[in-house]
C-alpha cells in the first residue's frame, strides 16, 4: 500500500519550512566546523625573514656594516634565511641621505641600521611616526645631536652604539709608547666641537704626565701647508685630535711625521693602516659586531627605546713599520694591549 | 497540552526521548573523553615546562657560573709563575693593562698589599696615577679575603653614568711558602655581558631567563631595562604566578653561588602560550564535538524520519480516527517491521471499526424508522380514540339530559300517582343521571385539555394560588358550616405556563386540600416553592385525611378514587387533571401522605427564565 497523506491539517511533514530549518542548521555546522578548522590551521613554525636595511654616509662605515653582517652571522642570522640586508651605496652627502632612506623605507624593512650622526638624525624624522626601530652606529654624541634623551633608556624607536671618549687615554697611551717625549703638536680647526672635546679632555692630564701641549689652530688647508713645511721647534709628537678636517689631511701628517721620525697619534684605527704610529679609538668593524647585539635583541622583540645606548669599544692600534721606520721600539707590555697591530707597510 | 499542540510541537515526547537518548550516547562520551584528554594534555605541557625550565636552569647556570668563575680565574692566574706581589710596580701595571685591554669585563683593577694600600690601579677608562691610589684597609672585602684566602664579591652596584650593574671582587694573592695572602687583587667588573648570555640562552618563545642578586634586584636580563630601571622580585617563588612583566607564568628559580653571595636564577615562561596545545587540543575536542554533533544529528534525523514520522502519522491519523474522519488510513503499511505491522493492524482496526459503525447505523436507522412508524400509528390511535371519547361523551350528554329531564317531567306530573318507592327510585335515576352528566363533562374537560393549545406567559404563582385559595375559601364556607383553616401561603418562585391550565392545577389541589381536612377541626394547608435548576418545585401540604402511600400511584388516573364518594365527593378527576397540565407543561408531579396524617402534592413546572433566582421560595 502506498503512502496516503491525509487531507485533514496534521504536521506539516512534507512542507518546506521544517527542511530549510534543517538544511540551516546543517550549514551552520559545516561553517563551525570550517571555522574550527580555520583556528586549527598549523602556524608557520619558521619564523619570517626579517629584513634590515643599510644605511651610510660614507664609505668608511662599509667596516661598519661588514662588521654588522658578520656580528648578526655569529649570532646564527642566515643572511637570505633569517634575515635579508637591504644595502646601498653611502649616500655621499647629508642632502641625499632623506631620499636614500624614503627608498629603503618603501620597502618595509624590519629594522634600520644607520651610520652617521646626520644618518641617524635623518632616519629619526623620517620614523617618527611608524616607530620603525633604528639602530645607529656609531653616533659620536648621541645626547648633543639630540638623536636620545638617556643613554640608559632611549626610550623612542633609535638605540645604538655611541663613541666612548677615549683621547685621554690615547694621550696616555702616547706616553707609554714614547716616554721620552715632551712636547706634542696638536693641530685643530677652531670651531670644531669634536676637537675641542679632545682638547678638553687631554688638557688636564698633559700635565699629569709631564707633555706640553702644543695648540695650533688651523682655519683652512693652507694653513695646515704652512705648519707641515715649518713645524714648530722641539715637537716631539704629533697628536691629531677628532677633527674631521684634521684628518682628512692624514696622508700629509703621516709624510710629515715620518719624514721627522715623529711618533703621530690618530684618532682612527683607518689612520693606523694609512701609516700613523697608533690610535686608541673604535673600530668600525667592532662597533657594526656590537650592533648587531642590539639587533638580535630588538629582532627578538625588545623595543629599542628599552635598550641602552653602548659605548663603543676603544682599543689599542699600533702600526709597527711605522715605529720601525721612526726608530721607535714597542715595549712586549705595551704590545700585548693592543687589539690591532699593523706589522708590514703597505 | 491537546494532541494538536502536541503534533505542532516537534520536540516533545518520543521525539524528544530519542534526541535525549541520541545525544546522550554521541556526545557525552565524547565530552567525557575530551575533558580527561584536555586535562591530559594539560598535565603533560605542564611537566614539559617543569622539565624545559629545570634544563633550562641547569644549562644556565653552569654557563653563569662558569663566566663569573672565569673572572676569579682570571685573576688568580697573576700568581701562577711567579709570586705576583714581588714584581715591580711597573710590571704589575703592564700585566694588569693587559688584562683588561683582553678582558673588557674589568673596568677597573687594582692591587693591594698587605698594608691595605693600593700598589698600583689600572683602569679602562682612564689613565691613573700614583697620587690616584687609595688607602683600602678598611674594605671590608679586603680583609675578608686577607683572613679568610677566599675570595671576596661585593653587592651589585650601579654605574651612575650608564646604569649597568657592576661588582667588585676581592681576589686574595697567597704566597705559596708561608701560605698566608701576600696581597689582593680588587677588581671592579661589569657583568653586562650576562645579559648577553641572558640573550642567547636557547628560549622557547615567550620564555625568559633572568639573573638576581642578593637583594632580589635584577642584574641580567636579556632585556636591559629590567636591569637598568632596577627592577626587583623579592623572594621569587616557584610555579603559576606574576611575572616579571606582569603576565601569567611558570616560574622556576634556582639558586647559584659566587663567593659568598647567592644568585637567584630565575626563568620564567608565559602560560598562555606554554598551554598552547592544551589550547589547540581544546580547540580539536570542540571541532570533534562539532563533528560529532553533526553526524548524531544526522542519525537523529534519519531515526526521527525512519521512526518517529511514521508513528507522528499514526497518532495524526489515530487522532483524525476519532474525530470521525473513518476513511483515514496510517502510511507505512508496505514496511517490514514493527511499524509496519503497526500501521497495518490500526489500518485493519480503522475498517472494521467503520464497517461496525456503518452496520450500527444501518441498525440504528431502521430502528428509528420504525419507532416513528409505532408513534405515528399510536398517535392516530390515541386521536381516535380522544375523539371517540369526546363524541361519545358528547352525544351521551342528550340521551342523558333526556332521562334527566323526562325523569324531572315524571317526578314533578306524575309525582301525585307514583308511591314514595317509585319517587325513591326516580330520584336514584335522576342523581345517577345527574352524576353520569358529571362524570361526562369531567371526560369532555379531560379530552379538551389534551387538545387545546397552550398560551405561554409568565405567571406571578404566589398572586395566583392567594387569588385561588380566595375562591376555594369562600365555595367552602359558603357550603357547611365555618370552619377553621389555617392556610400558610410562603415563597413562590414565577413560572411561565399556560395561565389557565396553571390555575386549574391549584385550584384542584387547593380543592381537595380543603376538602380533605373538613373533618379536622384544626385545618391547616401549606403551600411553598423553590426553584431547583432550570425547574420550580411547588407543594401543597395538608394535614386532612391523607391516603394510603401504598396506593400513590393510582391517585392521578383518571377516576382513580381512594375515598368513597359519600365521604368525599368528587368524581375522582382533579388530580388526573394535574398530571396531565404538568405532563404537557413539560413536570411532574408526586403524592406522598399516610391516612389520617395529612398529604403533600407536588409538582415541577419548568423555571421563568427571565424571573431572578433571588424569588425563590422557602
Amino acid at each position: 500500500m502506498s503512502r496516503v497523506m491525509p487531507t485533514w491539517p496534521l504536521a506539516p511533514i512534507g512542507s518546506v519550512a521544517l527542511p530549510l530549518l534543517r538544511w540551516l542548521w546543517l550549514l551552520l555546522l559545516l561553517c563551525a566546523l570550517a571555522l574550527a578548522l580555520w583556528a586549527l590551521r598549523e602556524p608557520k613554525s619558521a619564523p619570517p625573514v626579517r629584513r634590515i636595511a643599510l644605511i651610510s654616509l660614507t664609505p668608511v662605515d662599509a667596516a661598519t656594516q661588514e662588521g654588522f653582517r658578520l656580528g648578526l652571522r655569529e649570532l646564527g642570522y642566515g643572511e637570505g634565511e633569517q634575515v635579508v640586508f637591504d644595502r646601498a651605496e653611502p649616500a655621499g652627502s647629508i642632502k641625499r641621505l632623506e631620499p636614500v632612506i624614503r627608498e629603503k623605507l618603501a620597502r618595509a624593512p624590519d629594522l634600520l641600521v644607520v651610520s652617521s650622526t646626520p644618518a641617524t638624525q635623518a632616519a629619526m624624522r623620517l620614523t617618527a611616526e611608524s616607530k620603525l626601530p633604528v639602530i645607529f652606529a656609531p653616533v659620536n654624541d648621541p645626547i648633543a645631536a639630540g638623536i636620545v634623551a638617556s643613554l640608559a633608556k632611549p626610550g623612542g624607536n633609535l638605540t645604538g652604539v655611541r663613541l666612548a671618549p677615549g683621547d685621554a687615554m690615547r694621550l696616555w697611551w702616547l706616553h707609554e709608547l714614547a716616554p721620552q717625549v715632551r712636547r706634542v703638536l696638536v693641530p685643530y680647526t677652531p670651531g670644531d666641537r669634536s676637537a675641542q672635546g679632545t682638547l678638553e679632555q687631554i688638557r688636564p692630564l698633559a700635565g699629569r704626565l709631564g707633555l706640553d701641549l702644543v695648540e695650533r689652530p688651523l682655519s683652512d688647508a693652507g694653513e695646515v701647508d704652512r705648519l707641515v713645511q715649518a713645524l714648530p721647534p722641539r715637537i716631539d709628537a704629533i697628536f691629531l685630535p677628532r677633527d674631521s678636517s684634521v684628518e682628512a689631511q692624514i696622508a700629509r701628517w703621516v709624510a710629515v711625521a715620518n719624514a721627522r721620525r715623529l711618533p703621530l697619534s690618530a684618532p682612527a684605527i683607518a689612520q693606523v693602516s694609512a701609516g700613523a704610529l697608533f690610535s686608541y679609538g673604535f673600530q668600525h668593524r667592532e662597533i657594526g659586531r656590537q650592533a648587531a647585539r642590539l639587533a638580535d635583541q630588538v629582532l627578538r622583540g625588545i623595543p629599542p627605546g628599552d635598550l641602552p645606548v653602548e659605548a663603543a669599544e676603544n682599543i689599542l692600534a699600533i702600526n709597527l713599520a711605522t715605529a720601525r721606520s721612526i726608530g721607535l721600539t714597542v715595549s712586549d707590555a705595551v704590545l700585548a694591549c693592543a687589539g690591532f697591530i699593523v706589522r708590514e707597510a703597505p | 497540552m491537546s494532541p494538536d499542540d502536541l503534533a505542532r510541537c516537534r520536540f516533545t515526547g518520543l521525539r524528544l526521548r530519542l534526541a535525549a537518548a541520541f545525544f546522550s550516547l554521541g556526545v557525552l562520551p565524547l565530552l567525557f573523553l575530551g575533558g580527561m584528554l584536555l586535562w591530559l594534555t594539560y598535565q603533560i605541557q605542564l611537566d614539559r615546562v617543569h622539565d624545559h625550565q629545570r634544563a633550562l636552569l641547569a644549562r644556565m647556570r653552569i654557563e653563569t657560573a662558569h663566566f663569573l668563575d672565569g673572572f676569579v680565574e682570571r685573576l688568580r692566574r697573576f700568581n701562577l709563575l711567579r709570586d705576583f706581589s714581588a714584581l715591580a710596580v711597573n710590571e704589575q701595571r703592564q700585566a694588569l693593562a693587559i688584562l683588561l685591554a683582553e678582558r673588557r669585563e674589568f673596568r677597573e683593577i687594582a692591587l693591594i698589599g698587605v698594608d691595605g694600600r693600593e700598589h698600583v690601579r689600572v683602569a679602562a677608562a682612564q689613565p691613573l696615577f700614583d697620587e690616584d691610589l687609595r688607602q683600602r684597609g678598611d674594605d671590608a672585602g679586603f680583609r675578608w679575603a686577607m683572613e679568610r684566602l677566599h675570595p671576596w664579591v661585593s653587592h651589585t652596584y650601579h654605574d651612575e653614568a650608564t646604569g649597568e650593574p657592576l661588582m667588585m671582587l676581592m681576589i686574595p694573592l697567597v704566597d705559596r711558602r708561608s701560605g698566608r695572602s701576600s696581597s689582593v687583587l680588587a677588581a671592579e667588573v661589569r657583568l653586562r655581558t650576562l645579559w648577553y648570555l641572558m640573550a642567547r640562552a636557547d628560549l622557547l618563545t615567550g620564555e625568559s631567563v633572568y639573573l638576581l642578586d642578593e637583594e632580589g634586584r635584577v642584574i641580567a636580563h636579556a632585556n636591559p631595562s629590567h636591569v637598568l630601571r632596577g627592577d626587583r622580585l623579592d623572594a621569587p617563588t616557584s610555579g603559576r604566578t606574576v611575572g616579571l612583566d606582569g603576565d601569567d607564568v611558570f616560574r622556576q628559580t634556582s639558586t647559584l653561588a659566587f663567593a659568598q653571595r647567592q644568585l637567584t636564577l630565575v626563568t620564567e615562561q608565559q602560560t598562555g602560550i606554554a598551554l598552547e596545545p592544551a589550547r589547540r587540543a581544546l580547540v580539536w575536542m570542540l571541532a570533534a564535538l562539532l563533528v560529532a554533533l553533526a553526524m548524531v544529528t544526522l542519525l537523529f534525523w534519519v531515526a526521527a524520519r525512519r521512526i518517529v514520522q511514521p508513528v507522528e502519522d499514526i497518532a495524526a491519523v489515530a487522532r483524525a480516527v476519532r474525530a470521525g474522519h473513518l476513511d483515514a488510513r496510517a502510511p507505512g503499511e508496505g514496511r517490514r517491521d514493527e511499524i509496519g505491522d503497526l500501521a497495518a493492524s490500526f489500518n485493519a482496526m480503522t475498517a472494521e471499526l467503520a464497517a461496525l459503525l456503518a452496520e450500527k447505523q444501518c441498525f440504528s436507522d431502521e430502528l428509528a424508522a420504525r419507532i416513528e412508524e409505532r408513534t405515528a400509528q399510536l398517535k392516530q390511535a390515541n386521536d381516535e380514540l380522544e375523539s371517540f371519547a369526546y363524541s361519545v361523551s358528547h352525544d351521551l350528554r342528550a340521551p342523558l339530559r333526556a332521562i334527566d329531564g323526562f325523569s324531572r317531567i315524571v317526578v314533578e306530573d306524575y309525582g301525585d300517582t307514583l308511591d314514595a318507592e317509585g319517587q325513591r327510585l326516580l330520584g336514584i335515576v335522576r342523581n345517577n343521571a345527574l352524576r353520569m352528566q358529571q362524570l361526562i363533562e369531567d371526560i369532555l374537560h379531560f379530552s379538551r385539555l389534551g387538545r387545546t393549545a397552550m398560551q405561554d406567559a409568565s405567571i406571578d404563582m404566589k398572586a395566583m394560588v392567594a387569588e385561588v385559595w380566595a375562591e376555594v375559601l369562600a365555595s367552602v364556607q359558603a357550603g357547611a358550616a365555618r370552619r377553621k383553616i389555617e392556610f400558610i401561603l410562603g415563597d413562590l418562585p414565577p413560572a411561565h405556563g399556560d395561565r389557565a391550565m396553571v390555575r386549574q392545577i391549584w385550584a384542584n389541589l387547593l380543592g381537595n386540600a380543603a376538602k380533605f381536612t373538613q373533618k379536622r377541626e384544626q385545618a391547616r394547608i401549606e403551600v411553598r416553592g423553590r426553584r431547583e435548576g432550570a425547574l420550580n418545585v411547588y407543594e401543597v401540604e395538608d394535614n386532612g385525611a391523607g391516603f394510603d402511600p401504598d396506593y400513590a400511584d393510582k391517585l392521578f388516573g383518571i377516576f382513580q378514587r381512594l375515598h368513597s364518594a359519600q365521604e368525599y365527593e368528587g368524581t375522582g378527576i382533579g388530580l388526573a387533571l394535574v398530571e396531565r397540565i404538568v405532563t404537557r407543561h413539560g413536570g411532574r408531579v408526586w403524592a406522598r401522605g399516610e391516612i389520617d396524617r395529612g398529604a403533600c402534592f407536588g409538582f415541577t413546572l419548568p423555571a421563568d427564565t427571565e424571573s431572578q433566582p433571588g424569588g425563590d421560595g422557602a
